[in-house]
């Protein structure tokens, strides 16, 4: 009986959420997975021939799709470190009593409301010109010159503008982490006598493992799925040496018209990156409950 | 206390939902021909890429409304950068909904292909001028009217042409422009004689489109490079070009500018000429550079014609109804040759007529193409019908190479070139 | 105690030095918004010549601000209500039965987080344009109840998510003894679960204000009526075919992102208070 009314409510509360979310999401990329098997152009899917599995040799064959998923691991998982330092310190500094602590919240959340063409005329300036600028100045060409145009240097470019807008972001998950920490805890270990490094490795951070599982999930996906930045900052230049996946997969379909090998390229790098990131988020919310 | 709580939330849902449904209806009264059928009057959509003349098409419709009661135009929605995938989400999804006006050119084109209804009977067809008639003729049948026609080439500033004692008109080979750069780098004031834009329009294909459209044979050529039969290195006017930018590419930017800051560049009198088409002029008049300036072409091959094509074309959706077909082609010939339209279209959206006999606008750039359109001397944006699609892209990341001195010899940058075409071409 | 507070200044003061880095291309788009093309192009860091709203006043007016606005607030609002309703009920759900089925449901919501829009937005829109009911002006497309509809989809996979991480934290002896008082599921989950996520929920609120706020392209593909245009849809002026209006779009932007930002101050507010209600108890 009562197991019953639990299957019940279970289905009740979840049926709103799955009804939306089946029809928005699932169905849309379950055709879109249909349409990669066939050479579907970008328009009506009827008339469309079956194609089975040659979109996907292309795809392997495609040395640019190859170098841009390289490259998007390299992005990723430095992001992924970089932000979370970046994002966890900010959100263990503006959780301190501190009277200023609501306006540095905000400041730090800024960035994340700059997006598309802005941003990149925000920092192409200071990549192009002010940089620049200040080598002359500062006698230090060897630092400061147009990153834009160095390959290198251009790929660094998207990981700080990129960290400077999602440090912010996971700072505020991490907020709602450290400020449900119950304060009687951090009170007892104060009487304990416990140090700042032993209180934040021994009570914070066991307490904040929920947030790291959702900060480093979202920020490695975010990472993975970038677009925006690499757009509007150097989109995929100097030569083509930072073109990231999405933008890989979007110029493929919209570019080049070749919308069924998009999709096809959508396929394997979702299958790819869904393998390492469940094993992640698997990992770390194993610990939550070894915790 | 709890209790209330969640019973506001509740509230509010509901509220939300109800409003939320009700008032998206009152504001969505007919989006299509069939939603206002309770008078007679036809209702037409028009979507167009052009954001910067939006308001004014807007002022213009509502004119065309109020002078005849049997058609309702409505301009819907645009936007800038993903114009061509909106327009497409929505000949996917239904296309009798999608716009009975929609425009579109260049590459993006053959997409569209299966939705452009073929124009008949149209006073405006008529009156197009020969060089683009090209542009919008697919197996000898029209399918577009161009909105206005578009001019590029080098455009350069009259003081420091005059200061550095260069008539403009003696540019008409490349060692005449060299000659000329070499005298206007010593100018105070300028840092390079000529900047390309690093967009890849600016740098890639308006500049290589040079190569082919000073080809007599450019069709068939493409043809066969299309194909592989031949490499950039058989066709004469493609190698040529590549000489001629090795001569100029030290006086050049290296296309290291945003489209922004060449023009403001140029401007500013630190190049004294751009590589850019009449398109620049309403940046430019905010800019508001202290001197002249006017339009050559570029001398590749001893080159004296500007590169005038369609900027965009008007297309009418073959799934829209025959009445709303008809409607569309009659607000069209209105637009582009009654009095009023012309007027309109010179005056306030400053077009250069694609059409014969028709008013050109007065500014300066726009006026000194219509010049070129006039005595014919202009050759075709073979782009816009004949370049793969991608090319764009790969292209300007070849040519970004060329200009950062990776590209070792010309014989690498016809191979390198021959590479992305055929790739993108043989798909 | 002295010593505890002369620290906090010093951190403060640090955190007031880490700011500039933030603040810094804030700065730049803030000034620039005051300046007119050339003056953008030749000093773009240098303070405005000066201090003239004529690109806010004009951005307003091209923009229709105030029908944006509301097109705007009606449909963030409605959205991130309808998202934390529903994705707190269905992670509590999930956290609560550990279940083969609510882990593939749970797994399949957080997987999809990492489908790249651009891959699904042409089948979305052809597939949810086919929702018709004849006789009816009922359409997904170009209305707002139908953007609203694919907000919460794709909203619904990471705010799920999240509240699952915090739902634990909510003691489950709570729950026991209010089922003990004759709770059912309804009003357990309404009058001790959801009181006790506020500062997820208000966390969730944030993070899809931000992405719903400023979101262009799902917009630019489902709306299609001039009235309808949110914020950032409306800006489209400024975006030319080659070129953009600087001075416009980035008093465009400033315009937009001042509600999220009042709006965040607040809700940091709101935060405090209820982890410090939460402790009185």
């Amino acid at each position: 009986m009562k197991k019953n009314s639990n299957t019940l409510t279970f289905w009740l509360f979840l049926i709103p959420s799955l009804f939306i979310f089946i029809n928005v999401v699932i169905i849309p990329f379950i055709l879109g997975i249909i349409y990669s098997f066939t050479d579907w152009d970008g328009f009506s899917f009827f008339g469309s021939k079956f194609v089975a599995f040659s979109n996907y040799l292309k795809v392997f064959r495609d040395q640019n799709f190859l170098s841009a998923f390289l490259l998007t691991f390299k992005y990723a998982i430095i992001m992924v470190i970089v932000s979370n330092i970046i994002g966890f310190s900010l959100a263990l500094l503006v959780t301190r009593k501190m009277r200023t602590r609501n306006i540095l919240r905000s400041i730090f959340f800024m960035p994340n409301l700059i997006g598309g063409l802005i941003l990149g005329f925000i920092w192409q300036f200071i990549f192009t010109k002010l940089f620049v600028q200040l080598g002359t100045v500062l006698h230090a060409s060897n630092i400061f010159f147009n990153w834009i145009n160095d390959p290198n240097m251009a790929f660094w470019s998207i990981v700080i503008v990129s960290a400077w807008q999602m440090s912010g972001y996971v700072m505020i998950i991490y907020i709602a982490g450290l400020e449900s920490i119950n304060p009687d805890i951090i009170e007892a270990s104060l009487i304990d006598g416990a140090g700042p490094v032993r209180r934040l490795f021994n009570i914070i951070l066991p307490l904040t493992v929920p947030s790291f599982t959702i900060s480093l999930f979202i920020t490695l996906s975010n990472s993975f799925k970038q677009y925006d930045t690499n757009l509007s900052l150097t989109n995929g230049g100097p030569y083509g040496t930072t073109e990231l996946l999405t933008m890989n997969i979007v110029q493929t379909a919209y570019k080049h018209n070749q919308y069924a090998i998009a999709q096809s390229k959508a396929v394997v790098f979702f299958v790819v990156i869904m393998a390492i990131t469940l094993v992640q988020v698997y990992l770390t919310k194993k610990r939550e409950v070894e915790m | 206390m709890k209790k209330i709580l969640s019973l506001l939330i509740s509230t509010i849902l509901i509220i939300a939902l109800v409003t939320g449904c009700s008032s998206s209806n009152n504001s969505k009264t007919s989006q299509n021909g069939t939603a206002s059928s309770q008078n007679s009057k036809i209702t037409i959509t028009v979507m167009q890429s052009k954001t910067e003349i939006q308001s004014d098409l807007q002022t213009i419709i509502d004119d065309y409304n109020k002078s005849q009661d049997k058609v309702e135009v409505k301009l819907l929605g645009t936007s800038g950068d993903n114009f061509a995938t909106v327009l497409q989400s929505q000949f996917s999804a239904s296309p009798e909904k999608a716009p009975t006006i929609f425009t579109i050119a260049g590459p993006d084109t053959p997409k569209f292909q299966p939705y452009m209804a073929e124009i008949k009977n149209s006073k405006a067809a008529e009156m197009l001028a020969d060089g683009v008639k090209d542009d919008v003729t697919v197996d000898g049948k029209l399918y577009g009217l161009p909105s206005a026609v578009e001019g590029y080439g080098l455009i350069y500033n009259k003081n420091l042409f005059k200061e550095a004692n260069i008539d403009p008109a003696s540019i008409t080979s490349i060692d005449a422009l060299v000659n000329a750069c070499e005298k206007l780098s010593k100018l105070n004031g300028v840092v390079k004689p000529i900047a390309f834009a690093k967009e890849t329009y600016f740098s890639f294909i308006h500049p290589f489109n040079w190569a082919f459209a000073v080809d007599p044979n450019y069709k068939t050529d493409i043809e066969k490079l299309d194909k592989g039969q031949i490499t950039m290195k058989d066709i004469p006017s493609v190698v040529q070009w590549i000489k001629d930018m090795d001569k100029i590419k030290p006086y050049t930017n290296k296309a290291l500018d945003s489209y922004d800051d060449q023009v403001a560049g140029f401007a500013s009198g630190k190049y004294a000429m751009i590589h850019q088409g009449d398109w620049v002029q309403s940046v430019l008049d905010q800019d508001k550079p202290n001197f002249e300036y006017g339009i050559i072409p570029f001398p590749t091959g001893g080159n004296t014609k500007l590169a005038v094509g369609t900027a965009t074309a008007w297309r009418v959706n073959k799934y829209a109804t025959p009445e709303q077909q008809k409607a569309a082609i009659e607000f069209l010939d209105w637009l582009i040759t009654s009095d009023k339209g012309q007027e309109y279209s010179a005056d306030t959206l400053k077009f250069i007529p694609a059409y014969k006999g028709v008013k050109a606008p007065k500014a300066p750039l726009a006026a000194e193409v219509a010049q070129y359109v006039d005595k014919g001397q202009i050759i075709p944006w073979v782009y816009n019908n004949y370049f793969p699609n991608g090319i764009d892209v790969d292209g300007s990341n070849v040519i970004q190479k060329y200009y950062a001195g990776l590209i070792k010899n010309d014989d690498q940058f016809l191979s390198e070139l021959t590479n992305v075409w055929v790739q993108d071409a043989g798909k | 105690m002295e010593k505890a507070k002369k620290n906090m200044t010093i951190l403060e003061i640090f955190g007031w030095v880490l700011t500039l880095f933030v603040i810094f291309p804030v700065y730049i788009m803030i000034i620039n918004s005051f300046k007119d093309r050339k003056e953008i192009f030749t000093s773009e860091l240098s303070l405005p010549k000066a201090l003239n709203f004529t690109y806010y006043v004009q951005a307003i007016q091209k923009m229709d601000f105030l029908t944006a606005l509301g097109n705007s607030l009606f449909i963030t609002v409605t959205s991130v209500v309808f998202i934390i309703v529903l994705s707190s009920m269905a992670a509590w759900v999930l956290e609560r039965n550990k279940t083969t089925i609510s882990n593939i449901i749970f797994y399949t919501l957080v997987a999809t987080m990492l489908i790249p829009f651009q891959s699904v937005m042409i089948p979305l829109v052809q597939y949810l344009s086919k929702w018709q009911i004849p006789g009816t002006n009922f359409s997904l497309i170009d209305t707002r109840y139908g953007l609203i509809f694919m907000n919460i989809g794709f909203g619904i996979g990471m705010s799920t998510f999240l509240f699952h991480g915090f739902i634990k934290n909510v003691p489950l002896e709570m729950e026991e003894a209010a089922t003990i008082d004759g709770c059912n599921k309804f009003q357990l989950f309404w009058r001790i679960v959801f009181p006790n996520l506020k500062p997820i929920i208000v966390t969730v609120a944030i993070l899809n204000v931000i992405s719903l706020w400023n979101d262009y392209l799902l917009p630019s593909l489902v709306l299609r009526s001039p009235n309808l245009r949110t914020i950032p849809l409306s800006t489209f002026f400024f975006f030319g075919e080659f070129t953009i209006e600087w001075n416009l779009a980035l008093a465009g932007l400033v315009l937009t992102i001042i509600p999220v930002i009042i709006f965040y101050l607040f809700s940091q507010k709101y935060i405090i208070k209820g982890v410090m209600a939460g402790a009185i108890k």
